[in-house]
């Protein structure tokens, strides 16, 4: 079972939030942006702890960017649609009843409401007290959804402000506590230990030190207090009682040396606080008090080290239990499944927050391999950026920004992230970060390659940027294709930068030597420790008036290979200037600034 | 609670064979004769199975054959510490098949089905006929096509009609029905086996919310049900339980015949168990009502009481209906009172209407109290049943009852307003102590019933919530018919609050039903009066199916009786045109007076 839909109206930050969801959910997002609105969001509908008192909602509750929402009977309202729960029996047995029609036969739809008690009454003013909530299933209201139905399917939520050392020394707290509760430890076996603790604690109280201890302690009490107040204090290691002797178990950290939770480490607490909820959550699924449990952990990466972090949450993303966490944390980003990620972005002012996932982004599964493990190896900075601009390979990734800050647009300032797609696949990127995916305002920048087919000399970059432009939605398909018949390639190019995809000539070192950045790769060539012979022969290829030709290009880029694309580009980083930036790459940098609402002029 | 308590030793005091029907894990058929304790097997069944066999959210449909029997069991059910609602599904197998199968799955999987879907109404019944008449351009009077096509539809579930013409109006007046997003209740159960037929999906949606079916009254509910009832059997894990008699299906004019019920009994993957012990009828009732069925192979039904006999009399009265009347009036009540029945213990089933004149004109002149299904001049509606109970309340405050609990009428009354677009706000403490308190205002039991309906309306409004109520789509006509004859000269206009509420059952008068009506009850005496040939079997009663029928009528009217029959006869009758029939009496009283004295 998972919620595969979550539809969110005036709710605090969110005017309107509709967002298709995955198996999991990771919530992705910077402070203040809701990510612990929309937890309970659904908890005003999936949280059995919940009071009915707090499902009332308030004035402030209503979305911001509303001037007088009870005056205007607003209605806020959460919808979520939970799918692929016919597997369990107890969840479908429930959920049958409140069936829409949807991507599978079990679908299921839940709604909390918000709203004027009707009839509203039309003599006086409405105040907050004319409303009221409902909770109900599928599309018939009569289906009303209560604690009965609730307990069975139930959304238990971390806070991000827990105190794991403290509920690991609470007994009431601890997460250790249901665990221990289960355990059926027969009486006699109880019996026998509480028996064997009594004679040893009887031992160590025998020691006269000890015992002038405890009666010094009554004494100083009775002196005190006199026997007004019940209290009579005594010492030992646990209780000896039998029933109360499971709950002197202590979880500890440290294998033999057994220092108490609160001796250890911040994180090493944490990692044993999640372990148990874990465990405890595992048993539960099993156990049938509940059909499911769905835990929302706020800001999991609490305290813990990037390493941790990210082996820990790997584990946890990958079980069958339901999850959802909220976090800022890259490491746990970069280690989710990419169907989970959930982007929560603020829209501004008069939008409020929104979502997005790549859920429907029409990824296949080759694709989201990929896109999985490049966000994490790059430690998901792509879910951070607020601008992309993709690139082919190692050069662009040193160039670009290179150009961006000689003509005064500091990438890193704009939050804009350079991401190579190492070759020229730009197709999952353009889709995991489009309209459908992400909506993370991106550009493509990608080489001109034109060879000879058929006898006919074309630019395999063109071709490939009206494939990225189709598959990823970003302009006319039809018009880019008419122009590629027709060979108008001055309009090609020009439609095709209008809908984001940047092509340059040739390969952009080549682009850049026609640029008249010559006299600086040379300078490169000569210190990265070229032969005499190739820079003699480079120096009559810069200073020729016309365009280098095919061979001579292949000639550069053997030689540039040689050294490695990407130390080459990072040595003549530092030598670009203005003058010499390729129009297109000004150009993309300039429309990417622009996307994110930069004035470039 | 009746006398058939603490009757065996086994678990919940059921003896043996109840036990074995209780303990059975598999597919089961209770064949219960009358007064074997069918019911108490069938409550202690759910609640086994809810308690040791079902772990929640799943649970356990529980289907009976009407809203009268959906009552009785609530109330059974209610008493065991079972309410339905949530894991217990309870309810006739119309409202099993519209709110567990069309209402989640209708629309998903049949086109031809809107989300919110209306009853069709009685007019739009005749619409629709009328509608698909004229589409097959065939002309004719859409009335007359009624039972026709219902029958049709209740019994030819596969192909293979003799009447091709009526298939071809019924399919047309389905889809004219379904146009306008209107259903009837034959195609409630229609639908309902059509989706779990064709869909694999529903199939298993019914078996992961409830792994066991249970069936009371099952040779009542007609073919349509047992189709359903076989579907899940072959084709889902749902373990059936069913419980009935075939010696009392009684309502063949409705579809129903008892060899569904034998053929589920007879099936090899069924545990088919007899309840042999009736505790309720004394031996010579069960003797002679064996004789009145005569069944194929002898019931050997034995009863549990010791403590007398029992009798059952025929009594001749060569002065015919009215006579027998009189007779009832003037000899038979007083002689049952004096030997220590109360005349609420007394019933007096009739096998035709036209024979209540008579028997209200004698019981009247000699001043004995009655009640019966055809005083009542309103119509018996969800909407008049809880009105009845909100009296039935109001007469028992300041005593609580659980029969009707406040919290079952305050949960209607919510639902009432919540069909008609009105937010009550269900956490509103409020809303629920205002209704209590209104009802506690209005719990004079001597309260003439204008009275107590006018103060009723003022406190809480009900007219207003009844115009075009989806649910009570009679409401407000109810409401008026009963507020007009409580006027000068209507029916109810002597009615105090406490009459009204009785709609619910008396406990002191005397019953006046009709002998289909009395299926479920039970009296200390019974009086069956007019038993002539032609008026049962009737004259023109099909052979061999109609007069079998008409044995199992006589049969379930015998069987009402814990201590005493008489059964009374002048071997003529007329009919209200003064014709006069002169046919001898019931063949049934002659085999009865033939064997009865062999015994």
């Amino acid at each position: 079972m998972y919620i595969c839909h979550i539809r969110v109206t005036n709710l605090r930050n969110f005017r309107y939030l509709d967002v298709d969801l995955g198996p999991k959910l990771v919530v992705v997002g910077e402070n203040n942006v809701g990510k612990s609105n929309l937890l309970f969001a659904l908890r005003l509908i999936l949280d059995p702890t919940l009071p009915d008192s707090a499902r009332h909602l308030r004035q402030d509750d209503f979305w911001d960017g509303l001037a007088d929402p009870v005056k205007a009977l607003d209605v806020i309202e959460v919808c979520v649609e939970l799918t692929d729960f016919k597997k369990n029996q107890e969840l479908f047995s429930i959920l049958q009843q409140y069936l829409v029609k949807g991507a599978s036969p079990d679908t299921a739809r839940l709604t909390y409401q918000f709203r004027p008690k009707t009839p509203v009454p039309q003599d006086r003013p409405i105040v907050i007290d004319d409303y009221e909530f409902v909770i109900f299933g599928g599309e018939n209201e009569a289906n009303q959804v209560g604690y009965r139905e609730r307990r069975w399917l139930a959304l238990e939520v971390l806070p991000a402000l827990r105190d794991a050392e403290g509920d690991l020394s609470s007994w009431r707290r601890s997460p250790l506590r249901p665990l221990v509760d289960r355990l059926a430890v027969a009486d006699n076996t109880l019996q026998v230990v509480a028996t064997a603790l009594d004679s040893a604690t009887g031992q160590l109280l025998s020691e006269q030190d000890v015992q002038v201890l405890e009666t010094g302690i009554q004494q100083r009490l009775q002196k005190m207090i006199g026997g007004v107040v019940a209290i009579d204090p005594s010492l030992g290691f646990a209780s000896s009682q039998p029933t109360r002797l499971l709950r002197g178990l202590r979880l500890y950290g440290d294998g033999q040396s057994k220092r108490p939770v609160g001796d250890l480490s911040l994180g090493v607490t944490n990692v044993l606080y999640l372990l148990l909820l874990a465990i405890e959550l595992e048993e539960k699924q099993k156990s049938s008090e509940r059909a499911v449990t769905i835990l929302g952990i706020e800001e999991p990466e609490a305290h813990l080290h990037p390493h941790l972090q990210r082996l820990l949450f790997r584990d946890f993303l990958r079980r069958e239990a339901p999850v959802i966490l909220t976090t800022h944390s890259p490491h746990v980003a970069s280690v989710a499944p990419l169907s989970s990620i959930l982007l929560l972005r603020d829209g501004g002012e008069a939008n409020g927050s929104d979502g997005k996932s790549v859920v429907a982004a029409g990824l296949n599964p080759q694709e989201i391999a990929d896109l999985e493990r490049y966000l994490d190896a790059t430690r998901a900075e792509l879910l951070f950026a607020k601008g992309i601009i993709f690139v082919e390979g190692a050069a662009e990734l040193f160039l670009v920004p290179a150009y961006a800050e000689v003509l005064g647009y500091p990438l890193d300032e704009y939050g804009i992230t350079v991401c190579s797609v190492h070759g020229t696949d730009f197709v999952p990127y353009a889709k995991f970060a489009g309209s459908q995916g992400l909506s993370i305002p991106f550009v493509v920048v990608t080489d001109g390659d034109w060879t000879e087919r058929q006898g006919e000399i074309l630019s395999r970059g063109l071709a490939r940027g009206i494939r990225i432009a189709g598959e990823a939605n970003l302009g006319d398909v039809e018009a880019l294709q008419e122009a590629f018949k027709q060979r108008d390639w001055d309009s090609l190019y020009a439609q095709l930068e209008k809908a984001g995809v940047f092509v340059g000539q040739h390969t952009l070192e080549v682009d850049l030597l026609n640029c008249g950045l010559g006299h600086r790769m040379y300078e490169s060539f000569e210190e990265l420790g070229a032969s005499e012979r190739w820079l003699k022969q480079f120096k009559v290829l810069m200073n020729a008036d016309s365009e280098v030709s095919e061979d001579d290009s292949e000639a550069v880029l053997r030689r540039i290979e040689r050294i490695g694309k990407g130390r080459f580009a990072q040595r003549l980083a530092g030598k670009v200037t203005q003058e010499d930036c390729p129009a297109y790459l000004k150009a993309a940098i300039q429309q990417a600034i622009g996307k994110l609402g930069h004035d470039t002029e | 609670m009746t006398r058939n308590e603490n009757q065996g030793d086994g678990i919940d005091g059921l003896n043996l064979l109840q036990e074995e029907a209780l303990l059975a894990e598999g597919h089961c058929a209770v064949l219960a004769g009358p007064g074997s304790g069918k019911t108490r097997v069938l409550v202690s069944k759910v609640a086994h199975l809810l308690r040791h066999r079902v772990a929640g959210p799943r649970g356990v449909a529980c289907i009976t054959y009407n809203n009268e029997c959906v009552r009785e069991l609530r109330k059974r059910f209610v008493g065991t510490g079972l309410r339905p609602g949530g894991q217990l599904f309870l309810g006739t197998v119309h409202s099993f098949c519209m709110s567990t199968i069309i209402g989640p799955f209708g629309r998903l999987f049949r086109e031809d089905i809107s989300a919110g879907l209306n009853i069709a109404s009685s007019q739009d019944v005749t619409n629709g006929i009328a509608e698909a008449l004229a589409s097959l351009k065939i002309r004719s009077n859409a009335s007359d096509w009624r039972e026709p096509i219902n029958l049709h539809r209740r019994t030819r579930l596969d192909g293979g009609y003799q009447d091709e013409q009526i298939q071809r109006v019924a399919d047309a007046y389905e889809s004219a029905l379904h146009r306008r997003g209107l259903i009837d209740f034959d195609d409630m159960v229609l639908i309902g086996l059509d989706l779990i037929r064709t869909q694999t999906f529903v199939r298993e949606a019914l078996e992961a919310r409830f792994p066991y079916l249970v069936v009371d009254e099952y040779q009542d509910l007609g073919y349509p049900l047992h189709r359903i009832v076989r579907e899940i059997m072959a084709n889902t894990s749902i373990t059936v339980f069913a419980v009935g008699d075939e010696d009392q299906s009684i309502y063949g004019f409705a579809g129903a015949d008892p060899m569904y019920l034998r053929e589920l009994a007879d099936d090899s993957e069924v545990h088919s168990v007899r309840l042999d012990t009736n505790y309720r009828c004394a031996q010579r009732t069960i003797d002679g009502s064996e004789i009145a069925l005569a069944p194929p192979e002898p019931r050997g039904y034995k009863s549990a009481r010791d403590d007398t006999e029992g009798d059952l009399l025929l009594i001749e009265d060569p002065g015919g209906l009215a006579s027998q009347a009189t007779t009832i009036a003037d000899g038979i009540i007083p002689a049952l009172n004096e030997r220590g029945i109360p005349n609420g213990q007394i019933a007096i089933l009739y096998v035709d209407y036209m024979d209540v004149p008579a028997l209200s004109r004698a019981l009247t002149y000699a001043g004995i109290e009655f009640a019966g299904e055809r005083d009542r001049r309103y119509p018996r509606t969800p909407f008049t049943r809880w009105l009845e109970d909100v009296a039935a309340w109001c007469t028992a405050y300041p005593e609580t009852t659980l029969d009707p609990a406040f919290e079952d009428i305050y949960q209607e009354w919510v639902q009432l307003r919540t069909d008609a677009n009105v937010s009550v706000g269900w956490a509103d403490l409020a809303d629920r102590s205002q209704f209590h308190a209104f009802l506690q205002l209005l719990s004079n039991a001597d309260m003439p019933l204008a009275e107590w309906l006018d103060r009723l309306n003022d406190a809480i409004g009900v007219t207003t919530y009844l115009a075009n109520h989806p649910r009570h789509p009679q409401g407000l006509d109810n409401w008026k018919v009963i507020r007009s004859q409580c006027e000068l000269g209507g029916s109810l206009e002597k009615l105090t609050l406490s009459n009204f509420a009785i709609g619910r059952g008396h406990p002191r008068v005397v019953t006046l039903t009709t002998l289909h009506s009395s299926k479920g009850r039970e009296y200390d005496a019974i009086v069956i009066p007019g038993l002539e040939d032609g008026r049962l079997p009737r004259y023109n009663a099909p052979v061999p199916e109609g007069v079998a029928e008409a044995r199992r009528v006589l049969y379930v009217g015998i069987t009402r009786a814990r201590l005493i029959v008489y059964l009374m006869y002048s071997g003529w009758y007329e009919i209200p045109s003064g014709r006069h029939f002169e046919d001898g009496p019931s063949r049934f009283v002659l085999e009865l007076l033939e064997n009865l004295g062999n015994l």
